[in-house]
């Protein structure tokens, strides 16, 4: 367990410039066409109401999930950019290091450790990293959000829910799902692809050339292996849809477990520097 | 000691190792010699368990393989396996996390001897010092053997005296030393013994004290009835 908790924290170092690079790339596009948004759309009714002589304006009062779904064109990239960073991290926490100049690959396997935290490290690594994105977005919301009361004056401010903003931005509504079990089964998901392209990895380190084929075929049965019972069960009308449910979450654990025992056992036995 | 016992390899449909068997003894140093391709950088890797098997045994003092291997022998590969931009003094306390054999003030000592700066990052090491922190990373350890792939690859004239001047010092004794080398003229006053090796197979075992005096030969005379046959 010690040698686990050096082995993330390494690799959390390893990161970190990778995740700070990420988050603040999204801080700037975000907090500036916040701002850029906000205090142009507060100098109209401002504008407005000085020409009426103070009497009203004729724009709508502005409310805060109103601003983030008029945003969303430019708050969407940046999280979107978050995304392909980290899925191609997910081949880069192995290759790199196997394929840079200094091949630590030998180094972390000649470990007086079991092997296993390799492998488990650098998943948690990545589960980490997608978490504190997360995270660093619903802070920046919330930080968006105080900014909002602070820059637009109370007459022009409508309350709205902080609910409301996060459904009006379609990357927010699909990654910060508010239900629990929304959540958990996107990222339960999630993490079950990274364990499975893991495995698929670690084959193609092992058998090298046909390894590649061997990768692909493992990532094909998988997803064949998780999808069948929606596609052949769910057609048929024998089961019931929570039947049809609880054989696909079975599946999943399945997959699952064969992924971390075959994973572990190629980095035991046949993996090759 | 570290026992070979009828060790095949293959790669894809080629034959890389053809029933190795071969002891390397503590307190001795053991030198594989043989052309490019022969199978002398797998062995060591083999025993490393950084490349599998396909047959035999490999026993280290009695055993076969378990997770303590790591703190009894160390593998000094022919290339840096630190990351580039990791610090060599960062690099030496990730071995300390890790291993319990490590020896911070030989490390340190090591590192002096061979006038690295340890606030220099490794990717920023000519080959010849990073050769020379690769030794340090190997000797620091505690370890009961010493794998060494190489150790004279690329390097210059006087690190490789300052590198045979660690084979000599006190750093060896009671250890047990594998190492592959092409330069065998510079090592051969250093060796104990020599596995001369052919196309993944061993030819020759040589004890090299016993050929010196019983039949006055040196190890490249020996290599030359060897090879050039």
């Amino acid at each position: 367990m010690r040698n686990f908790g050096k082995l993330l924290n390494y690799e959390m170092r390893r990161l970190r410039y990778v995740l700070a690079g990420l988050m603040g790339l999204t801080a700037f596009i975000q907090l500036g066409t916040f701002l850029w948004k906000t205090t142009g759309d507060v100098a109209i009714r401002q504008e407005q109401l000085a020409r009426s002589n103070g009497a009203e304006t004729f724009l709508p009062d502005m409310t805060f999930a109103e601003l983030m779904n008029s945003l969303q064109g430019w708050f969407i990239p940046p999280v979107f950019l978050c995304i392909a960073v980290m899925v191609i991290y997910v081949f880069l926490i192995w290759y790199r290091d196997w394929f840079s100049r200094d091949t630590f690959i030998y180094r972390l396997l000649m470990l007086p450790a079991a092997r296993r935290n390799i492998y488990l490290s650098k998943l948690s690594a990545i589960l980490l990293s997608v978490f504190s994105l997360l995270a660093f977005q619903l802070v920046l919301i919330v930080v968006l959000r105080w900014l909002f009361h602070v820059i637009v004056p109370a007459e022009f401010r409508e309350h709205s829910y902080f609910a409301d903003a996060l459904l009006t931005n379609q990357a927010w509504e699909l990654l910060l799902p508010r239900n629990l079990w929304d959540f958990l089964f996107s990222y339960g998901l999630g993490t079950l692809g990274v364990i499975v392209v893991f495995t698929a990895i670690l084959l193609e380190r092992s058998y090298r050339g046909v390894g590649i084929f061997y990768g692909i075929g493992y990532v094909v049965l998988a997803f064949v292996a998780l999808m069948w019972p929606f596609v052949f069960l769910g057609l048929s009308s024998f089961f019931y849809p929570s039947e049809v449910a609880a054989i696909g979450l079975f599946m999943a654990a399945v997959v699952a477990v064969v992924s971390l025992w075959l994973g572990f056992r190629l980095l035991h036995r046949k993996i090759t520097v | 000691m570290i026992e070979l016992i009828e060790v095949h390899k293959k790669y894809r449909f080629r034959q890389v190792l053809k029933g190795i068997s071969f002891t390397a003894e503590k307190g001795q140093i053991t030198c594989l010699i043989g052309e490019n391709g022969a199978g002398k950088s797998t062995i060591l890797k083999a025993i490393m368990k950084l490349t599998p098997i396909h047959g035999g045994m490999i026993l280290i003092d009695g055993q076969q393989h378990t997770g303590n291997i790591y703190e009894k022998v160390a593998f000094i590969p022919d290339h840096l396996i630190v990351p580039g931009s990791m610090r060599l003094t960062d690099a030496m306390e990730f071995m300390k996390d890790f291993y319990k054999g490590w020896n911070p003030e030989r490390a340190k000592e090591l590192a002096a001897f061979f006038r690295l700066d340890v606030n220099e990052k490794a990717g920023n090491l000519s080959k010849g010092m990073a050769a020379k922190f690769n030794l340090v990373l190997g000797f620091s350890l505690d370890a009961d053997y010493v794998l060494m792939d190489e150790p004279f690859s690329g390097i210059d004239l006087f690190s490789r005296e300052q590198i045979a001047q660690v084979f000599t010092s006190e750093l060896m004794e009671d250890r047990g030393v594998l190492l592959t080398t092409h330069e065998v003229a510079e090592m051969e006053h250093l060796i104990d013994k020599a596995v001369l090796m052919q196309n993944g197979s061993v030819v020759d075992e040589i004890d090299c004290e016993q050929l010196r005096s019983e039949e006055g030969k040196s190890i490249i005379d020996v290599m030359r009835e060897v090879y050039l046959k």
